[in-house]
């Protein structure tokens, strides 16, 4: 027995040693009355880390964790990130419902006061143009403004799966536009990429959210910030023939019909999916495989993304997926849903001490 | 001596257990770059090259002057010191589209998550070599 010890010894040290040394982000933690433990700015998902037989122990042992250049460049946000998350869960938990992450623990702080009225949102809209037929017409903006009240206002949730109409959620928020915030700026810059040139060139308007409407290229049909990013590059950013509808105006411009997703995504749901980021909304699968959450109860957990029109069910980490839902990356056409639990996450940011509280005062 | 074995045999179970996958395959290579409204996928078994932009697909079948090209430059990557760059945090707000890079080389297996428009240097070079044998 005792020559046994020696050798498994050794092999609980390699497993210890093995273990994953993640590097969790648990700043305050002075305040422990909501459970915070799954948060993550960075990830140590398997499905991220590289690995290599040739390189095992970066393999096994360590855990891959890739800042991103606006963490690199503004390390207060990690921070803020999780002093935003920290308090939807305030919210959520004092509301007392089991639709989003927020569990109470004994004794602790105040509650975020909740805003209980319709939000308004002011609407900034920077329309960025190498060419004429990028220099989308008034009616097409004004077309993915009616785009996001339908979406945001949606009452109807007999266009889902039974399993889901329960959580469906009418979010209540109105987006505003007024036609002297449409800025139409003509630059010979053809595809501006994903750092946030464009907003550098063309700076958000303080108290709106600010839409850039322009040549994304690589790809990619818009990117968004969560709240609690750089004043500078709050907003989102959405390719010009993915910004409108075609159903709503169908004289617009929308890219080459022959382009293989011209179809998917026509309808104006790009920009909803973003405003949900710009809303603190994560995809619904996390960013991960099944382990990794979206911090929301009432969705399902998916192992990645939905594209196209999926077939009801799919399933995913013993469960339906919510294609439908605006989170996900289904073509514009198949999503139809935020939830109660998306709802409760988005409303936290407005309550007081909320990060988008000044949309409401 | 029997503590000896017993250390030594452990050691090997746990060394072989963090091991890759092993391929009888010579080169295999599968790259995937899926996002909303992109896909771009390229699969290289030996000689046997497809890619798949966007819904356009090409395939071929390269030479033998080709596939010593590609070995070359396989060879002259260090994936040792290769890293996978992608962000979490831009994929968390679509600013970045993941690809990832799967490579059995000669019975050893590499596996990345690169940032689909930010790939390291060697990396896009051997992408770009193998689109122009599709050309």
């Amino acid at each position: 027995m005792r020559k046994l010890i020696f050798p498994l010894a050794i092999f609980a040290l390699i497993v210890v040693a093995c273990q994953d040394n993640s590097e969790e982000i648990t700043p305050n933690q002075e305040v422990a009355t909501i459970d915070m433990s799954d948060f993550y700015v960075y990830t140590n998902d398997s499905d991220i880390a590289s690995k290599s037989s040739a390189d095992a122990k970066n393999d096994k042992c360590a855990s891959m964790k890739v800042l991103n250049q606006q963490l690199k460049d503004n390390p207060g946000l990690e921070n803020r990130m999780y002093a935003i998350e920290k308090h939807t869960r305030e919210y959520i938990a004092a509301k007392g419902n089991s639709t989003g992450k927020g569990k109470p623990g004994g004794g602790g702080t105040t509650p975020p006061a909740t805003y209980d009225g319709t939000i308004t949102i002011p609407v900034y809209v920077h329309v960025i143009y190498s060419n004429s037929s990028q220099n989308i017409s008034d009616a097409q903006i004004n077309s993915q403004i009616a785009v996001l009240n339908n979406d945001f206002n949606d009452t109807n949730y007999n266009d889902v799966p039974t399993e889901f109409r329960a959580v469906g959620a009418d979010v209540d928020i109105n987006f505003t536009l007024n036609s002297a915030n449409i800025a139409r700026h003509s630059d010979t810059t053809t595809s501006w990429g994903t750092n946030n040139a464009v907003k550098s060139e063309y700076p958000p308007v303080a108290g709106y959210l600010n839409f850039w409407v322009c040549e994304i290229g690589g790809g990619i049909l818009g990117y968004a910030q969560f709240p609690g990013g750089n004043a500078s590059t709050d907003g989102v950013v959405v390719g010009t023939e993915f910004f409108g509808s075609i159903i709503l105006n169908p004289s617009g411009y929308y890219g080459d019909p022959k382009s293989p997703y011209y179809d998917s995504y026509n309808k104006g749901r790009t920009a909803t999916h973003e405003v949900g980021h710009w809303l603190n909304l994560r995809h619904i699968w996390g960013d991960g495989r099944c382990k990794q959450d979206d911090f929301v109860a009432d969705t399902p957990s998916s192992d990645g993304p939905n594209y196209g029109c999926p077939t009801y069910p799919t399933v995913n980490c013993n469960s339906n997926d919510m294609t439908q839902n605006y989170m996900d990356y289904t073509d514009d056409a198949c999503m139809n849903m935020f939830t109660l639990g998306q709802n409760d996450r988005m409303k936290a940011i407005f309550a007081s001490g909320g990060a988008r509280e000044s949309f409401v005062q | 001596m029997k503590l000896i074995i017993q250390t030594i045999i452990i050691l090997l179970t746990f060394s072989n257990s963090c091991e890759g996958q092993e391929n009888k395959e010579e080169i295999t290579l599968n790259y995937t770059a899926q996002t909303r409204g992109y896909i771009y996928t390229l699969q290289l078994k030996n000689k046997e090259l497809e890619i798949n932009n966007n819904q356009v697909i090409k395939n071929i079948a390269l030479t033998e002057d080709q596939q010593n090209e590609v070995s070359k430059m396989l060879s002259e990557i260090d994936f040792k010191k290769m890293k996978s760059n992608i962000s979490t945090n831009d994929l968390a707000v679509d600013s970045a589209i993941k690809g990832a890079f799967e490579l059995n080389y000669y019975n050893k297996f590499y596996s990345y998550s690169f940032d689909h428009n930010k790939l390291p240097n060697k990396i896009e070079e051997l992408k770009l070599k193998l689109e122009t044998f599709l050309n």
